[in-house]
C-alpha cells in the first residue's frame, strides 16, 4: 500500500496535536465573543468557563504527582470502605492488616501509623496528633455521597501543612444539591455479614439544599496467620448530614456534620502487670465513637477570586487496653486566592488549631500529663506566574507555621509547569516538608515488654523526649503527562526524597526504679533524631479509553527505601521500615458496558514481597497477586445490582506483617453482594 | 521577635483574617465575569437551533432574558442574530408586558431567581421554551438548566416538562445532556 509521506506526517502530527483540529482558541473567543455563534453545542461544552472553588486546577495541568477517584471509579471497584477503595491509586500503597486496620502511604515508611501522610475529609483534618498517623477504622462516610478523592503523592506541606511529607488524600463529598431524593442500600457476603445505609435530601425553604444519612456494616473477622479465627470483626454505626445554601449568587454556606459509633475487634500483647507473667495476649472489642461539625464560608467573587472561611469542632474517643483517649480539635481556617496583574495568582491563608487530649493509660502506658492543649498556628503564600502566554507557569511558595512541640516550621517549595500544547505537561519541583512531633513522641512512657529474671526484671520502655524534634524532607520531583484527547493518558513522575532528623529508638543505660514498688530494673528507649535516608522512584500510569464500552487504568510503581542512622545511634527500628514498602507494584482496571445494562469491571493487582521485622514492625510478606471482579446491573436507571468477588486468586495470604505489639491477619477471598435504589 | 510576636498573637492574626474576609464578603463585585455569562449565552442561542415549536411563528423569534444588565449584554453582544432562517429577537423580560406569552424562549438567570415560581406557574404549558442558569431548575419545573459539569458547561433537561410545554427536542440535544425526571 502507498502512503504518501505527507499524509504520515499528518496523521503521526495529529496523534501528537490533536488540539490543532478543534478549531478555536479560547483567547480568539474572548477578544471577538462572536465567534462563539460559530461553535457547535459540542464545542461550547467544552470551554472551561467554571473555576471551581479554591483554584482546582484539572489534574492534568498539575504540578504535582495527583490522581482522582471519581464517584464511577468508587462505585465500580465495589469497595464497601475508603482505604479498600484507595487500592487503585497508582503509587499509593495500600495493605490490609487486619479486618479493619491498614498501612497505608505513598512513597515509603508504610506501617500502620504512616506518619508522613495527611488525610482529610472536606477540608478537616484526621491525622492523628497523638501517635501521628490515621486511623483508618474510623474514617468513613456514605461511598454514594463521596464526590471524588484526590490523592497527591509527595510533599504538600506548603499548601497543606505538617505532616503531608510523603502525601495528601483529601476526599469531597457531594453537595446536598447532588444527592437529592432517597437512596437505599444493603447487601452482605462472606467477609461483610450485612450492611445498609438510607440517605435523604431535600431543599430547604429559605433556597438550599440538605441532606441526612444514616449507616450500617458489620465485618466479620479474618484469620490469622496460624489459619485461626482473628479477633478482628468490625462493626460501625454512622450518620450525618450536610446542608449548602447560596447566600447570594456569590456566597455560599456549607454545614455539615457526622456521628458514629463502632467496635473494631483487636488482638495484641501487652504488659498487664507489673509482676509475673506480666505480659497478656488478650482480644478486645476497641470501643470507639466520635462526631464533627464543620462550617464553611464561601465566596467566589469572579473566576479568579475565591475566598473561603472554614470551622470545624472534631471529638474523637477511642477505648483500648493501652490507653483510653479522647481528642478534641478546634481549627479555624481562612483561605484566599486571586489573581494578581495579568499574569499572577496569588493564594494565601491563615489557620489555627486547638487540640485538647484526654489519655488514661493503664499499667503500660502513661503520659506525664494526661490532659493537655496542643497547638498549631499557620500561615502559607503561594504565588503562581503565567510566562509565554501561559505555557510555562512558575509556582513559589511557603508555609510558615508554629506549633508547642517543635516551635517554627518552614515549608517552601518551587515548582514549574511547562505545557508547550494543550496535551503534553512538563513539570518539577523542589520542596521543603516536615513531620512534626506527635504528643507520644513528646511524653509517652509504655512498657513495651517485659523481661523476667530472678535478680530483678528488666521492662522495657520506650519513652517520649521533650526535645524530639521534627522529621525534615527535601523533595525532589519530576513529572511528564501526555494526552490524546480525553481517551488516551500516560502520567510519569520521578522523585528523589532525602530525609534527615527521621526518628530513632535509642536505648540508654539500664537503671533501678524502687518506686511504686516493686523494685524495677528499667531499660530505658528514648525517641530521638539520628535517621536519615533517602528514596526514590517512579510511578507510571495510563489510561486508555478502548472504545465507549470498554476502558482501562494500568499503573507500575517502583520504589527504593534506604534508610540509615548516625553512628552514635544504637537504633535498630528505623531500617526494618526499608523492607516495609514493596519496591514494585502493578495494577490493570477494567470497565466493560455489556448490553442490557451490565457492566463487567475487574482489578488485578500485583504487589512485590515486603522484608520486615517480626521483632519491630512488619513480616516477610511473600509478594502476591489480587485478581477483583465485579458485575454490575441496572434494570432501570435507579436501581442496581451487583456481585463481587474479591481475591479471587488465593483463599487467603497477608499483605502487611504485625503492628508494633499487634497482630496481624489474612485477607480472605470473598464474594459480595449489593442493591441498591434512588427515587 | 516578630516570631515570638507570632506565637503570643496568633488570635490576632486570626482575628484580622475574618475581618478581612468580612470586608470582602461585604464589598460587591468588583470583577465580572463576561466571558462564562457570553458562553452561556451562545449555548442558550444555539440550543434554540434543536428545538421545534407547534403552534409558533416560525420565522421572528422572540427570546426573553431575565437576569442583570451584563448578562443582557452578553446576549446583544454576539452580533447579528439569524439562526436556520429564525431571526432572532432579545428583549428583556417583563412582569408587566402583556404579550410576553409570545415570546419562544425565556432564560432565567441565578440573579433572579426569586421570581421563579411565578414563572414556572405562569408558563407550565405555554409552549414557551425555559432555559435556566439556577441550580435545580430543571427539577423544579424548568426544562434545560445549565450547569457546571467538570468546569465546563453542561446540561440537564427535564422532558417531562418540555413534552408538557408541547415542545419537542432534537435527540442530538439530548444525547449531550443529563435527562432529569421521567
Amino acid at each position: 500500500m502507498l502512503v504518501s509521506n505527507k499524509s504520515i506526517f499528518l496523521i503521526i502530527f495529529l496523534f501528537f496535536f490533536p488540539s490543532t483540529v478543534i478549531g478555536y482558541d479560547i483567547d480568539q473567543l474572548k477578544k471577538s465573543p462572536k465567534d462563539l455563534r460559530k461553535l457547535s453545542l459540542e464545542s461550547l461544552m467544552d470551554i472551561p468557563i467554571f473555576s471551581v472553588s479554591k483554584r482546582e486546577e484539572s489534574s492534568f495541568e498539575a504540578a504535582a504527582a495527583i490522581f482522582v477517584i471519581s464517584r464511577e471509579d468508587i462505585r465500580r471497584s465495589g469497595a464497601q470502605n475508603i482505604p479498600e477503595a484507595l487500592r487503585m491509586v497508582p503509587g499509593l500503597e495500600v495493605a490490609s492488616i487486619d479486618s479493619n486496620k491498614w498501612a497505608i502511604t505513598s512513597r515509603g515508611f508504610q506501617e500502620r501509623f504512616s506518619n508522613k501522610l495527611l488525610v482529610l475529609i472536606d477540608g478537616r483534618s484526621v491525622y492523628t496528633p497523638l501517635f501521628s498517623g490515621v486511623y483508618w477504622d474510623v474514617q468513613d462516610t456514605l461511598l454514594e455521597d463521596i464526590d471524588r478523592i484526590e490523592v497527591i503523592r509527595g510533599p504538600g506541606g506548603t499548601l497543606w501543612g505538617a505532616n503531608a511529607a510523603n502525601g495528601v488524600i483529601n476526599i469531597i463529598t457531594k453537595k446536598a444539591s447532588e444527592t437529592q431524593g432517597t437512596y437505599v442500600e444493603g447487601g452482605g457476603g462472606s467477609v461483610e455479614k450485612g450492611f445498609g445505609a438510607l440517605r435523604y435530601g431535600g431543599k430547604l425553604e429559605s433556597g438550599g439544599n440538605y441532606r441526612g444519612y444514616l449507616k450500617y456494616f458489620n465485618r466479620d473477622n479474618f484469620d490469622d496467620l496460624d489459619g485461626m479465627k482473628g479477633a478482628d470483626g468490625w462493626d460501625a454505626a454512622r450518620g450525618g448530614f450536610r446542608m449548602d445554601s447560596e447566600i447570594t449568587e456569590k456566597n455560599s454556606v456549607t454545614v455539615q456534620g457526622d456521628y458514629y459509633q463502632g467496635d473494631s475487634g483487636t488482638r495484641s500483647t501487652l504488659v498487664e502487670s507489673v509482676t509475673a507473667p506480666f505480659s497478656q495476649t488478650a482480644d478486645e472489642d476497641v470501643q470507639v465513637s466520635g462526631g464533627n461539625l464543620l462550617a464553611r464560608l464561601e465566596r467566589n467573587s469572579s473566576p479568579d477570586s475565591n475566598m473561603r472561611f472554614q470551622f470545624y469542632h472534631d471529638v474523637a474517643k477511642r477505648k483500648e487496653r493501652v490507653l483510653r483517649q479522647t481528642i478534641q480539635t478546634t481549627d479555624l481556617d481562612f483561605q484566599h486566592s486571586t489573581k494578581l496583574f495579568q499574569n499572577q495568582h496569588i493564594v494565601w491563608g491563615l489557620g489555627q488549631r486547638f487540640i485538647v487530649d484526654k489519655l488514661n493509660g493503664g499499667v503500660a502506658t502513661s503520659f506525664p500529663n494526661e490532659d493537655r492543649l496542643s497547638l498549631i498556628s499557620s500561615s502559607f503564600i503561594q504565588d503562581e506566574i503565567s510566562l509565554a502566554e501561559d505555557k510555562l507557569r512558575l509556582i513559589i511558595g511557603s508555609k510558615f507555621s508554629w506549633n508547642n512541640y517543635s516551635g517554627v516550621e518552614v515549608q517552601p517549595n518551587f515548582k514549574f509547569l511547562l505545557t508547550p500544547k494543550d496535551n503534553h505537561t512538563i513539570w518539577g519541583s523542589i520542596s521543603r516538608a516536615v513531620r512534626t512531633p506527635s504528643r507520644s513522641e513528646d511524653g509517652i512512657n509504655i512498657t513495651g515488654t517485659v523481661i523476667p529474671s530472678e535478680s530483678g526484671s528488666i521492662f522495657l520502655k520506650n519513652l517520649g523526649n521533650h526535645n524530639f524534634d521534627t522529621e525534615n524532607l527535601i523533595a525532589y520531583e519530576l513529572g511528564y503527562r501526555f494526552r490524546v484527547k480525553s481517551s488516551f493518558l500516560i502520567d510519569i513522575t520521578g522523585f528523589y526524597n532525602d530525609y534527615d532528623n527521621l526518628i530513632t529508638a535509642e536505648p540508654s543505660s539500664i537503671f533501678i526504679e524502687t518506686s511504686p514498688q516493686p523494685t524495677k530494673l528499667i531499660f530505658p528507649i528514648t525517641f530521638e533524631n539520628k535517621g536519615f535516608g533517602e528514596t526514590f522512584g517512579a510511578e507510571v500510569s495510563g489510561k486508555w479509553d478502548m472504545t465507549d464500552w470498554w476502558r482501562l487504568n494500568a499503573s507500575f510503581t517502583w520504589l527504593e527505601v534506604q534508610l540509615h542512622v548516625d553512628s552514635s545511634s544504637s537504633d535498630t527500628f528505623l531500617q526494618p521500615l526499608e523492607g516495609t514498602s514493596p519496591e514494585f507494584q502493578f495494577h490493570l482496571r477494567s470497565y466493560i458496558d455489556l448490553p442490557k445494562n451490565f457492566e463487567l469491571d475487574s482489578s488485578l493487582y500485583f504487589v512485590n514481597r515486603l522484608d520486615g521485622d517480626s521483632s519491630n514492625v512488619g513480616s516477610d510478606i511473600p509478594s502476591y497477586a489480587r485478581l477483583d471482579v465485579r458485575l454490575g446491573w441496572k434494570p432501570v436507571d435507579d436501581i442496581e445490582f451487583s456481585l463481587g468477588i474479591f481475591n479471587i486468586l488465593d483463599p487467603d495470604h497477608p499483605e502487611f506483617g504485625p503492628d508494633r505489639g499487634g497482630f496481624s491477619t489474612q485477607v480472605p477471598r470473598s464474594a459480595l453482594g449489593k442493591f441498591s435504589y434512588r427515587f | 521577635m516578630f516570631l515570638l510576636k507570632f506565637k503570643n498573637s496568633f488570635f490576632g492574626v486570626f482575628l484580622v483574617g475574618a475581618l478581612l474576609f468580612q470586608w470582602f464578603f461585604a464589598v460587591s463585585t468588583i470583577y465580572a465575569d463576561t466571558f462564562a455569562s457570553q458562553v452561556k449565552a451562545a449555548f442558550t442561542l444555539k440550543i434554540i437551533d434543536f428545538v421545534e415549536w407547534p403552534n409558533k411563528e416560525n420565522t421572528t423569534f422572540l427570546v426573553s432574558v431575565l437576569g442583570d444588565e451584563e448578562l443582557f449584554e452578553s446576549f446583544k453582544g454576539l452580533g447579528e442574530i439569524e439562526t436556520k432562517g429564525r431571526n432572532l429577537v432579545l428583549k428583556k423580560y417583563n412582569v408587566n408586558d402583556k404579550n410576553k406569552e409570545k415570546c419562544h424562549v425565556i432564560f432565567i438567570s441565578k440573579s433572579r431567581r426569586e421570581m421563579l415560581p411565578d414563572i414556572l406557574k405562569e408558563f407550565e404549558d405555554r409552549s414557551v421554551l425555559l432555559i435556566g442558569d439556577v441550580p435545580g431548575f430543571a427539577q423544579m419545573g424548568g426544562m434545560v438548566n445549565l450547569v457546571e459539569s467538570e468546569g465546563k458547561l453542561g446540561m440537564e433537561v427535564n422532558l417531562r416538562n418540555v413534552k408538557k410545554a408541547g415542545l419537542s427536542i432534537s435527540s442530538r440535544l439530548l444525547r449531550l445532556a443529563k435527562i432529569i425526571g421521567n
